[in-house]
């Protein structure tokens, strides 16, 4: 039970002379044997072994309810794929494509541009009398009737900076110029 | 003692298979554990019908873990210790309602079939042991499942459930205890079962 080398070994002959108590009752329970911390089933009371019996016959006899693997989901592709579709059609595919382009780049230009013309700005000049005529004639319609298609730079200011793309305009507000 | 019925074609080349996704293995593994990993979740949860999803659940989790699995190891070891952490994630998503369960006082027939294998239908036999079990402890349950019912070894049932060998014959002799209290006058009126 105690280790030979154990300082705390209680032989009998040295630390009992000592007198201290606590060290003759750790002494003593050292000298006890270990005890089983539970008994294994064959020890039990005949009463244990039948519940447990009871219970293992049970447990062996409980049905399972029948389970199936469960399988890889397939999806279906929402469209046909392209790789699927037969060579020929793919062929007519490109060209219609092709053709649509085509005619796209061919057709003029954008009714963007188209729609304010200069037919426009004649008709104010005309409807219109004096120097605010004369401003109106000069600003509105110029920006309508410009077919620029690249975006322009139209103004550089301390803390804003101007861009002009046909009729669309797209103002960068920054701080970073006005504060220099 | 009766033993539940056991599988010995789980081996480590059927392993393998399914570790690499051969249907056809995974098919043959899945037929052979479930039954076993439906009733560890049984014995753990105390519930027929949780028991059913949580077996699915594990089932998946095994198969997903296959993969990573040491095929040196004991296998059975590996498994339970899988299906109980996924039961103890089940219990401790459902404590409240199963604490209200338990407050509830156990209603057992006042005489058990002596054979339960012979004398009771699958449901009477299934609600005796939900009725029996759920009087232990979730800790008792899972050392006497582990031990006394599925005939595991005490070292391997320490070993799953994380304690020592002396831990798991002191919750064992816990879980008997109250099971005697339970049920064996029952069985005394009934006759023995051996």
């Amino acid at each position: 039970m105690t280790h030979p080398d154990d300082p705390t070994r209680h032989d009998g002959t040295s630390d009992a002379s000592d007198g201290d108590p606590l060290a003759e009752l750790l002494a003593a329970w050292q000298e006890q044997p270990i005890p089983e911390a539970t008994p294994d089933l064959d020890d039990c009371d005949d009463e244990t072994r039948a519940v447990v019996d009871w219970m293992a016959a049970a447990w062996a006899a409980q049905p399972v309810p029948a389970a199936a693997p469960p399988r890889p989901t397939q999806r279906l592709p929402r469209w046909p794929r392209r790789a699927d579709w037969p060579q020929a059609t793919r062929r007519a595919a490109a060209a219609l494509l092709l053709a649509a382009l085509t005619l796209t780049l061919l057709s003029g230009p954008r009714p963007s541009t188209e729609r304010p013309g200069p037919d426009l700005t004649a008709a104010t000049q005309a409807t219109t009398t004096g120097a605010g005529a004369q401003s109106a004639a000069v600003t509105a319609p110029s920006a309508l009737t410009d077919t620029h298609p690249e975006p322009q730079l139209v103004a550089v200011a301390n803390d804003q900076i101007v861009f002009r793309s046909g009729p669309v305009r797209l103002v960068l507000i920054t701080d970073n110029l006005s504060g220099e | 003692m009766s033993s539940p019925p056991t599988n010995d074609i789980v081996g480590p080349h059927l392993l393998a298979a399914v570790a690499r996704g051969e249907p056809e293995s995974l098919d043959r593994w899945y037929r052979s554990e479930h039954p076993v990993v439906y009733r560890l979740c049984f014995g753990f949860l105390a519930d027929g019908t949780e028991a059913e999803d949580a077996a699915q659940d594990a089932m998946l989790k095994l198969a997903d873990r296959l993969a990573s699995y040491d095929l040196g190891r004991p296998y059975p070891a590996w498994r339970n210790t899988v299906v109980l952490n996924h039961c103890r994630d089940v219990l401790r998503r459902g404590a409240t309602r199963r604490n209200a369960e338990r407050a509830a006082p156990v209603q057992l027939p006042a005489r058990l079939p002596a054979r339960p294998d012979e004398e009771a239908t699958a449901g009477e036999i299934r609600e005796l042991l939900h009725r029996a079990l759920t009087q232990l402890s979730p800790r008792e349950r899972e050392a006497f499942v582990l031990r006394d019912l599925e005939g595991r070894p005490t070292r391997e049932a320490a070993e799953v459930l994380g304690v020592g060998e002396s831990t798991v014959r002191s919750l064992l002799t816990l879980a008997r205890r109250r099971l005697r209290q339970l049920l064996g006058d029952r069985l005394a009126l009934g006759g023995s079962a051996r």
